[in-house]
C-alpha cells in the first residue's frame, strides 16, 4: 500500500507564466484573500513523515504533519512558493513557524492569528487580523487588492464549496455516484490545484454521477470519519478496503474546509472573517460542544452506522476533546472507534486490522436488528 | 459524590498548612511565609465563605482579587496534590479517560483533581488560551463537567492596539460574570487598592530579582523561586508588598553553603520546576552545585499596572509577556536580559524536550 508522504516534488516548480502559488497549512486561512492577490492557494496536503532534518529541530513530542511539512521544506519541496501563512493554531504550529524563519526562510512565512474565540470582539480582532493579512499580500503581489477581486474570489470559493457539497451529497446517498477515496482525490485538486481548474474538469462528471447515484443497492457499514488534519484518501482508502462507505466527514483535510459559504454582500473582508468564525468549529476553537455536536450532525444526516475518528499522536488539541466526544458517542449509541496514529508507515496496518474488528462489530449489530 | 475524597483533601490542605504553621514558628522565614499564606488561601478555598474560582497560572489574578473571589491556580493544585502524594493514583484516572498522556502533568493533575472528586465546589473556571494550549483546554473541560461558567481570555499572539481592544472587550465580559458571583462590579477605588498592592509587588519583586541575581550560588534556588510563584497568586493583595520586603532583606544576610569541593554555577531557569517527590533538584543544587538563580516565571516583565484605565493595563500585562508571538522575541528578552542582568558567561542550547524550552545557563563570575 502506497503510504507515504508525498514526495518533495508534489508542489510543482512555477514556470513564467504561472500565477505565484502561496502555501497554506491550516483550513482558517482564507484562500479568497490568496485569490484575490492573484495568488494561487495551495495547501501543504497530505505531509506525514518524520525526518533527520525535522527531528533535530523539532521535538520528538510534535506531531507528524508538523515534522512532515518541517522535513519536506527542508528539502526544498516548497521553494517555488512565494509564501507560506501559518496559523496560531497550535504550539507546534507556531514552533514551525519559528523554524521556519530561521531555517528555511524562503519562501517567507506570514503568521496569521486567528482567534480562540466567539463574539463581536474577536469577529473584530479577525477582520483587523485579516487586513494585515491583506496588506502582505499586496506587498506580495505588488498591486493594491481592490474590492471587485475580493468579491471575484468569494464567488470563485463559494462555487467550489457548492460541488465540493455537491460531491459530499453523493457520497453519502445509499447507492453511491461517487466512492469515498474518489470524493477524497477530488477534494485534494480543490486543496492543492487551481479553483477554476476543479470546478471545469468536475462539471461534467458531477452530472454524471448525479444520475448513477440513484436505486438502492447491497448497503455495506456507512461510516464517518473524524479526527486530526491528515491525509484523507489513504484514511479513506484503508477504510473503504475494509468493505465500508466513508459517506461524511469532520475533517479539515475534508469537507469541514468547505462547509459555509461566504455571504455576497456587504464589507468583503468582514464577510469572509465571518465566514471562517461561523462554520464548523475545530478541536481548537473554545467550545468543544459545537465540535462535538458537528460530529454528531453529520452522523445523523448520513444515517451512518459508527464512527472512526483516528488522531494524530501529540495532537493535544483533538485528544482533549476526545473523552467527552466518546461519552456523547456512547450515549448516543452510535458505534465509536478512536485510533492513534503515530505518522509512521506500520500504523497504517494496525489501523487497517481494528477498522476490520470495528465492521465485524457493526455487521454484528446490526445482524442483531 | 467524592464527598469522602472530597472531606480528605480538604484535610490535607489543613493538614499542611498546620505542619506549616509549626514550621513558621521554628524558623520564621519570609519563605516559609509564603509558603503558609500559600497553604491558607489553599484551605479557604476549600471554605464556603466566598465565591472560588480555579485559574490558569497565566490568567491576571488582580482581575479575580479586584471581584473579592478566592482564585487557586490549577497548577498549585496540581502541585499540592504531589506534595500530598496524591498524583500517581490520580493521573491514572485521567488517563483512564483518555486524556492525551503526553501533555503536561499539571493540567493533566488539575483535571485529574475533579476526577477524583478533591476539588471543592467551584464558582468558575478561568483560562487563558497564551503560552500553553493544555492549559486552556484541561480547563474548558473542567467547567464543562463541573457546569459552571468558563471565563477565557483570548490572548493574541502580538502587542497591537486591535489586540488590546479585543482583550478589553474580554474582560468587560468576564467582569460581568464575575460580578454576577461577587455580586458587585469593581469600582475605581477597588483597582486602586489592588493595583496599588500589585504594583507595590512588582517593584519588591524587580528588587529581589536583582539581588537574586548578583547573589552567590547557593544562597537562592529554587525555593526561592518557589516562593515567588507563588507570589504571582497574591498579586493584588495587601499582605504580598511585605512578605516580600522581608525576603528582600533575608537575601543579603544568607551565607552561601560551605563548599563541598564542587565549583558553584548560577543558571537562569525557564519554564517550571519539578515537584513530584524524589524529584533532582536537590541533587543538582547540593551535588552538583547547579543553582537556579533565576526563572522566567518570576521575571517582571510587566509595567506598572493603572487604576484609571484596569482593562487595558491588565490586558498590556499580557502581551507583554515575552512568551507570547515567535521565539526570536522570547531569546531577544533572554539574550538581553540575562546576559546584562546576571553578568554570566552563558550559553543557549535549544534541547528537544519541547521548542519553547532553551536553556540558558553559565557559571557564575564575581563581577
Amino acid at each position: 500500500m502506497d503510504v507515504r508522504a508525498p514526495s518533495p516534488g508534489a508542489c510543482r516548480t512555477r514556470s513564467q507564466d504561472e500565477v505565484p502559488a502561496v502555501g497554506w497549512l491550516c483550513s482558517a486561512v482564507p484562500e479568497e484573500l490568496l485569490i484575490a492577490a492573484g495568488a494561487e492557494p495551495r495547501r501543504l496536503y497530505g505531509y506525514e513523515a518524520r525526518g533527520e532534518g525535522s527531528e533535530s529541530l523539532l521535538p520528538t513530542t510534535f506531531c507528524a504533519y508538523v515534522h512532515g511539512v518541517l522535513q519536506a521544506a527542508l528539502q526544498g519541496a516548497f521553494a517555488s512558493l512565494a509564501a507560506v501563512v501559518v496559523v496560531n493554531s497550535c504550539d507546534a504550529m507556531r514552533r514551525l513557524a519559528d523554524l521556519w524563519q530561521r531555517q528555511i526562510k524562503e519562501p517567507p512565512v506570514f503568521r496569521l492569528d486567528f482567534p480562540f474565540g466567539f463574539g463581536s470582539a474577536a469577529e473584530d480582532y479577525w477582520v483587523a487580523a485579516l487586513k494585515h493579512l491583506v496588506r502582505y499580500l499586496e506587498d506580495l503581489a505588488g498591486r493594491p487588492i481592490k474590492d471587485s477581486d475580493l468579491q471575484g474570489a468569494i464567488a470563485v470559493m463559494n462555487e467550489t464549496r457548492r460541488r465540493v457539497m455537491a460531491l459530499d451529497r453523493l457520497r453519502a446517498q445509499p447507492l453511491r455516484g461517487i466512492s469515498g477515496v474518489d470524493y477524497s482525490r477530488w477534494l485534494v485538486k480543490a486543496f492543492v490545484g487551481d479553483k477554476r481548474r476543479f470546478l471545469s474538469q468536475s462539471a461534467p462528471i458531477l452530472a454524471e454521477w448525479e444520475a448513477a447515484a440513484n436505486g438502492a443497492g447491497p448497503a455495506p457499514p456507512r461510516l464517518v470519519l473524524g479526527g486530526c488534519a491528515a491525509d484523507t484518501v489513504h484514511l479513506v482508502q484503508v477504510m473503504e478496503a475494509c468493505g465500508t462507505q466513508v459517506v461524511a466527514d469532520t475533517l479539515c483535510t475534508g469537507s469541514r474546509h468547505f462547509d459555509t459559504l461566504v455571504e455576497e454582500w456587504g464589507d468583503s473582508v468582514r464577510a469572509v472573517a465571518r465566514r471562517y468564525l461561523r462554520r464548523a468549529p475545530c478541536a481548537r476553537r473554545v467550545d468543544g460542544s459545537d465540535f462535538v455536536g458537528h460530529l454528531l450532525r453529520r452522523v445523523r444526516e448520513t444515517r451512518a452506522d459508527g464512527v472512526v475518528f483516528p488522531t494524530l499522536k501529540f495532537c493535544d488539541m483533538v485528544r482533549w476533546r476526545l473523552p467527552r466526544l466518546a461519552a456523547v458517542m456512547a450515549q448516543e449509541g452510535i458505534p465509536f472507534l478512536h485510533v492513534e496514529r503515530d505518522g509512521s508507515a506500520a500504523s497504517w496496518g494496525q489501523m487497517q486490522t481494528r477498522i476490520q474488528a470495528f465492521v465485524e462489530m457493526i455487521e454484528t449489530r446490526r445482524a442483531a436488528g | 459524590m467524592h464527598y469522602r475524597e472530597r472531606f480528605m483533601i480538604s484535610l490535607v490542605a489543613r493538614a499542611l498548612l498546620t505542619g506549616n504553621k509549626l514550621k513558621t514558628w521554628r524558623r520564621d522565614s519570609a519563605l516559609d511565609a509564603i509558603q503558609h499564606e500559600t497553604l491558607r488561601l489553599l484551605a479557604h478555598w476549600y471554605g464556603r465563605k466566598r465565591p472560588k474560582v480555579l485559574a490558569g497560572f497565566f490568567f491576571p489574578v488582580e482581575l479575580l482579587h479586584a471581584h473579592g473571589v478566592i482564585p487557586m491556580f490549577g497548577e498549585f493544585v496540581a502541585t499540592a496534590m504531589a506534595a500530598a502524594g496524591l498524583e500517581k493514583n490520580a493521573l491514572s484516572v485521567a488517563d483512564a479517560e483518555g486524556f492525551p498522556v503526553e501533555s503536561c502533568a499539571f493540567h493533566r493533575a488539575s483535571l485529574a483533581a475533579l476526577l477524583k472528586g478533591y476539588l471543592p465546589p467551584l464558582d468558575a473556571v478561568a483560562a487563558t488560551t497564551h503560552l500553553c494550549d493544555s492549559q486552556c483546554k484541561a480547563l474548558e473541560e473542567l467547567a464543562v463537567r463541573l457546569g459552571v461558567p468558563f471565563i477565557v481570555l483570548d490572548v493574541p499572539q502580538e502587542d497591537t492596539a486591535e489586540a488590546r481592544t479585543y482583550l478589553v472587550r474580554q474582560m468587560e465580559e468576564a467582569d460581568g460574570v464575575l460580578a454576577g458571583l461577587s455580586g458587585k462590579s469593581p469600582g475605581c477605588a477597588d483597582w486602586r487598592r489592588v493595583f496599588a498592592f500589585s504594583n507595590s509587588a512588582r517593584d519588591r519583586m524587580l528588587r529581589l530579582n536583582a539581588l537574586r541575581a548578583t547573589a552567590p550560588a547557593g544562597v537562592c534556588g529554587k525555593e526561592m523561586a518557589t516562593a515567588l510563584i507563588q507570589s504571582q497568586l497574591f498579586l493584588g493583595l495587601e499582605m504580598l508588598p511585605p512578605l516580600l520586603e522581608r525576603l528582600a532583606l533575608e537575601i543579603p544576610s544568607t551565607p552561601p553553603p560551605p563548599d563541598g569541593g564542587h565549583p558553584k554555577y548560577r543558571l537562569v531557569w525557564l519554564l517550571t520546576f519539578p515537584y513530584f517527590k524524589g524529584n533532582f533538584i536537590p541533587f543538582m543544587e547540593q551535588t552538583l552545585g547547579l543553582w537556579p538563580v533565576l526563572d522566567e516565571l518570576t521575571h517582571v516583565f510587566w509595567d506598572p499596572l493603572d487604576p484609571e484605565r484596569p482593562y487595558e493595563s491588565l490586558a498590556v500585562k499580557m502581551l507583554q509577556n515575552p512568551g507570547l508571538g515567535p521565539v526570536d522575541r522570547r531569546l531577544r528578552w533572554w539574550n538581553t536580559w540575562s546576559g546584562r542582568q546576571t553578568r554570566m558567561v552563558w550559553s543557549i542550547i535549544p534541547i528537544g524536550d519541547a521548542a519553547k524550552a532553551w536553556v540558558v545557563c553559565g557559571p557564575w563570575r564575581s563581577s
